[in-house]
């Protein structure tokens, strides 16, 4: 697998994205997670992995995000996440906006590199 | 996923958890790297890299764990103690007799140690508000005589204060009056040295104090008003306004404190500087005596006494100071009466009496109670409660009824201070009059002894409860065993046996104050009318113009209809207008009679040919003054008591004294009857109730040419339609600027001087009564208990043939013997101790025979009648279902 390209996550969005990735209601455990993150994006965004973990018990805390121990199809004890109905409230909220954000930026930014064109 | 039980997360395993999730990741992220083609061991070492900083994020995540454990069980421990509270509160509206027995013992016990705390507080327990308080000494002088005087003359001042081995200052009380609002207003008027205030080590509320160019005058009259004296007559600010005082005006520079607490500056509304010789600037004349403070500094007062002893010697000798022996420096703290700290003391034990039988009370009943539950209580062990946590149970019980009664007390206690504060002697409720107040303190004493109640008497019952084995094999019948009931017994007995001390107290002082009031005083109070007036210093400068106002005063007075007589002059009481005449008379027979110095006065005062019937003293030999007599230096009237220690049963009446061997005789022309004017103990100052002290009387006819500038009248009028407007309005029509001080009648200044102790014996019973009723509601209460709980011990009794009659009868006898043995006890200790209360009884024996007798049958009756209802309740049980009740 080709290292992934070095775009360093903007703060804040590490919950949105845990969140979208429990979106389907299936739980996932910690690597299962930084993976959706990983094809979704396109490999784009980069990571360091350990840095899921605080976030993930910030929000197992907050319950958007409930916990349970299971096993992995792998024989292993693992700790699986699944996304709790505060959560779902919390998902939509910030979606709209995280879109209404970029949106703006984005037109800031293209409309700035058409005037110095 | 297949999912696992959720295990407890206990500490321990959460850290071990946060590893294993750790763990897991890199071996899922390792396997996946794997099956991209990468070495196993490769693979790994990438995990571990890609994973990024381990301890970082483990100790991120441990903290968060923490946390939420740390939230988790402050929320199981409020999760517990609102469990707690709701099953109190269930058990309370089950049982609302036992709550409010308890409720009402703990608010009236507290409740009244709350109000008495506040007035002692108040009056004794805070400090004076100066700087090391305990160094402030009063300057008093001692008499050949071996009487204390506590005011010098002026003259001697300068000498005197070169002199001393501490710093001292003077002050001395004037007369004044504003004169700037209508009607003209007394003020009290304190004047002090410059030097006093700092002596003191007082700071002005306001503005600034005096200083050495005030007390020259040189920037006109100044003056300093009390802080409440200010609030009411400037209530937007007094500092740089201007009043008149007798037509002077004077500027008001600063605002003093109104707790300067020392005798001579009672009811103060003004200061003003004093110069060294007595004078002020804005006042005419000085005045003749000054009172001395003093600050100790390091030295001890004995050094410090022998210290000026010494330096007084030449000043004595070479009569600058004339007339005394010696100083006496008393420390200002101490002076605050001795009788009154011995009384609130006295009070205060009681009180604490009275907060013990509360807790004991409650205690017994919490003991009734719970017996009652040791089944369930041992239900709950056997089940896995922890003893703390039934321990808690219990306690939490027991607070929640003692804040509660805290917080009802409060109420209690407000009232109890109102209440007091009337009662009080005037002269303790005249320094310390805000603070005799609901205050935080008070607030702060009841909270604490609140929460102390509860804890004391949840204690035993809740160690009792977990002491037991759980389920022992009598739990089931709740019959409670032996040791209880003696427990039970012991705090009844305890309860009536401070309830008697509390009973024999207030029944001695009780008895005290009706002897103190029974006293005859030698003359009639009934319908006279006192009324004072101070004449200014400006325009009553010399004594003919006093003399001319006293008399114009007198003849309306006389005109009046309505009134029968009136005077003025002589020792009406608590006026105090005499003198102490030396200790020692010659007769004209030759012989000097010398009265018992340490216990015998001649009080000497000047009267007009209407004092004695103003006042209703009988004339026993000889005649009464006339106005012929007025300016007669050579004749007097001496009383009864004087007459039998100089003639024995012989005349007086024709005879001679004089009372120095170069003074004039005097001839006596009459005998009066003898008067117990200054107090009903007949001692100089209401104060001290020993009756071995005596006084006699001497009346001298009133000076043709000079009055003091105090003048007191006494009016005797026919009852109702003289009252004091009318006095004030004759007043008024002979000098309309005049303001007159005080109007009251004789019997309540009279009563006046017995105000303390009937202060004392009133309280003192109050707390005996309020002592009894707890006493009534608690074994009342616990009998109650006892009863339910024997129910089938009784129904067995009546089943196997027991009456009625001998049920309620055995009932009954519990309680009387144990009356019987509480009384026994109270009697005891109370001997033992009313030798406490020697001083504060007026002709009435600690061991007085009468009160003891009458609290004994007092309490036996009491006991009787606590028992009578549950005796009866006990008389109603039937037999048969008592026996079914298991």
């Amino acid at each position: 697998m080709p290292a992934p390209r070095a775009l360093p996550l903007l703060q804040g969005t590490l919950e949105l994205l845990i969140l979208e990735a429990l979106r389907g209601g299936q739980p996932l455990h910690g690597f299962e997670i930084l993976r959706w993150i990983y094809d979704r994006s396109g490999s784009a965004l980069t990571i360091e992995e350990g840095s899921l973990y605080p976030a993930l018990h910030r929000m197992e805390d907050r319950k958007w995000i409930t916990a349970e121990w299971g096993v992995s199809d792998r024989g292993r004890r693992a700790k699986y996440y699944r996304i709790a109905s505060s959560g779902r409230r919390q998902l939509i909220q910030e979606e709209s906006t995280w879109l209404a954000y970029v949106d703006a930026v984005s037109r800031l930014v293209r409309a700035a590199q058409a005037a110095t064109a | 996923m297949r999912p696992l039980f959720r295990l407890a997360t206990r500490r321990t395993d959460f850290t071990s958890n946060v590893d294993e999730e750790f763990r897991h990741h890199v071996q899922a992220c390792a396997d996946f790297l794997e099956a991209g083609g990468m070495r196993r061991a490769d693979a790994e070492e990438e995990a571990i890299r890609r994973f990024g900083s381990a301890n970082i994020y483990h100790h991120d995540c441990v903290a968060i764990g923490r946390d939420r454990q740390r939230k988790q069980t402050t929320m199981e421990f409020l999760d517990s103690v609102r469990q707690d509270l709701a099953f109190a509160g269930r058990a309370f509206r089950r049982h609302l007799a036992f709550a409010t027995s308890v409720v009402l013992t703990l608010c009236l016990g507290i409740g009244a140690s709350a109000a008495i705390f506040t007035v002692v507080d108040a009056t004794m327990l805070r400090p004076l508000p100066f700087t090391n308080p305990t160094e402030i000494v009063e300057l008093q002088w001692k008499l050949p005589n071996k009487y204390t005087l506590s005011s010098m003359s002026a003259a001697p001042l300068r000498a005197v204060r070169a002199a001393s081995p501490i710093p001292i200052a003077a002050a001395t009380r004037r007369t004044g009056a504003r004169t700037d609002v209508s009607p003209p207003e007394p003020l009290g008027v304190a004047a002090t040295e410059p030097a006093m205030f700092p002596l003191l080590g007082v700071e002005p509320v306001q503005g600034r104090a005096f200083d050495s160019t005030d007390a020259a005058g040189t920037n006109g009259p100044v003056v300093m008003l009390s802080a409440s004296y200010a609030r009411r007559a400037f209530p937007d600010g007094a500092v740089g306004q201007r009043i008149r005082i007798d037509d002077i005006v004077f500027a008001v520079i600063g605002v003093a404190r109104d707790d300067i607490r020392l005798p001579w500056f009672t009811k103060t509304e003004a200061w003003v500087p004093m110069r060294d010789d007595g004078s002020t600037p804005g006042f005419a004349g000085r005045v003749s005596r000054v009172y001395v403070a003093g600050r100790l500094g390091p030295l001890p007062v004995e050094a410090a006494t022998s210290a000026f002893d010494a330096r007084i010697v030449p000043l004595i000798q070479d009569g600058t100071l004339r007339g005394v022996s010696g100083v006496a420096l008393t420390i200002a703290d101490a002076h605050q009466n001795a009788d009154v700290r011995r009384a609130l003391w006295v009070l205060l034990g009681a009180v604490g009496m009275l907060w013990l039988i509360a807790i004991v009370n409650g205690t017994n009943l919490f003991l009734v109670r719970n017996s009652a539950r040791q089944s369930e209580l041992g239900v709950r062990l056997a089940l896995g409660a922890s003893r703390g946590r039934v321990v808690r149970q219990i306690l939490t019980e027991a607070l929640v009824l003692a804040i509660v009664a805290g917080v009802l007390s409060a109420g209690v206690a407000a009232g109890g201070i109102q209440a007091l504060r009337g009662l009080l002697p005037a002269e303790v409720v005249a320094f310390s009059a805000h603070d005799i107040a609901v205050t935080s303190r008070v607030v702060a004493f009841v909270f604490v002894v609140s929460v102390l109640s509860g804890l004391l008497f949840g204690v035993a019952p809740a160690l009792r409860a977990v002491g037991g084995s759980a389920l022992s094999p009598g739990t089931r019948t709740t019959t409670a065993g032996r040791g209880i009931h003696a427990a039970r017994n012991a705090l009844i007995v305890g309860q009536i046996g401070i309830a008697v001390m509390l009973l024999v107290g207030g029944g001695l002082l009780t008895r005290s104050f009706m002897r103190l009031s029974a006293v005859d005083g030698g003359f009639d109070v009934s319908n006279v009318l006192t009324m004072t007036l101070s004449l200014p210093s400006q325009r009553y400068a010399n004594g003919e113009g006093r003399v001319a106002l006293r008399d114009q005063v007198l003849e309306r007075l006389r005109a009046t209809p309505g009134v029968v007589s009136a005077t003025e002059g002589g020792a009406v009481p608590s006026h105090a207008g005499f003198s102490f005449g030396g200790d020692s008379v010659q007769t004209d027979a030759g012989a000097w009679h010398v009265i018992e110095p340490e216990h015998t006065w001649i009080a000497t005062s000047s009267i007009d040919e209407h004092y004695f019937t103003t006042l209703r003293i009988p004339m026993v030999a000889g005649r009464d003054f006339a106005a012929a007599d007025r300016g007669d230096s050579a004749v007097t009237i001496i009383d009864e008591g004087l007459a039998r220690t100089l003639f024995g049963a012989g005349a007086a009446v024709g005879r001679q004294i004089r009372f120095d061997a170069d003074g004039s005789w005097l001839t006596i022309v009459g005998v009066a009857g003898d008067t117990r004017l200054l107090s009903p103990s007949g001692s100089p100052g209401a104060h001290s109730l020993d009756k071995s002290q005596t006084t006699y009387e001497q009346y001298l006819p009133y000076p043709s040419r000079s009055a003091g500038s105090h003048l007191v009248f006494a009016v005797r009028t026919s009852g109702g339609g003289i009252d004091g407007r009318t006095l004030r309005r004759i007043v008024a029509d002979v000098d309309p600027l005049l303001p007159v001080a005080e109007i009251g009648t004789l019997a309540g200044d009279y009563a006046d001087t017995i105000a303390k102790p009937r202060f004392n014996s009133l309280l003192m019973m109050l707390l005996a009564a309020v002592a009894t009723l707890l006493t009534v509601v608690g074994v009342y209460g616990v009998l109650s208990f006892t009863v339910a709980q024997r129910t089938r011990e009784i129904g067995i009794r009546m089943a196997l043939g027991a009456t009625q009659g001998s049920v309620r009868r055995s009932v009954v006898s519990h309680a009387l013997l144990l009356c019987t043995i509480g009384v026994a006890l109270g009697v005891v200790a109370s001997v033992s101790l009313s030798g406490l209360l020697r001083s504060l009884l007026y002709e009435v024996a600690p061991t007085d025979v009468v009160t003891f007798a009458a609290v004994a049958v007092l309490m036996l009756a009491t006991g009787a009648a606590a028992a009578f209802v549950p005796s009866r309740r006990a008389t109603r049980v039937d037999p048969m279902l008592a026996l079914r009740a298991d």
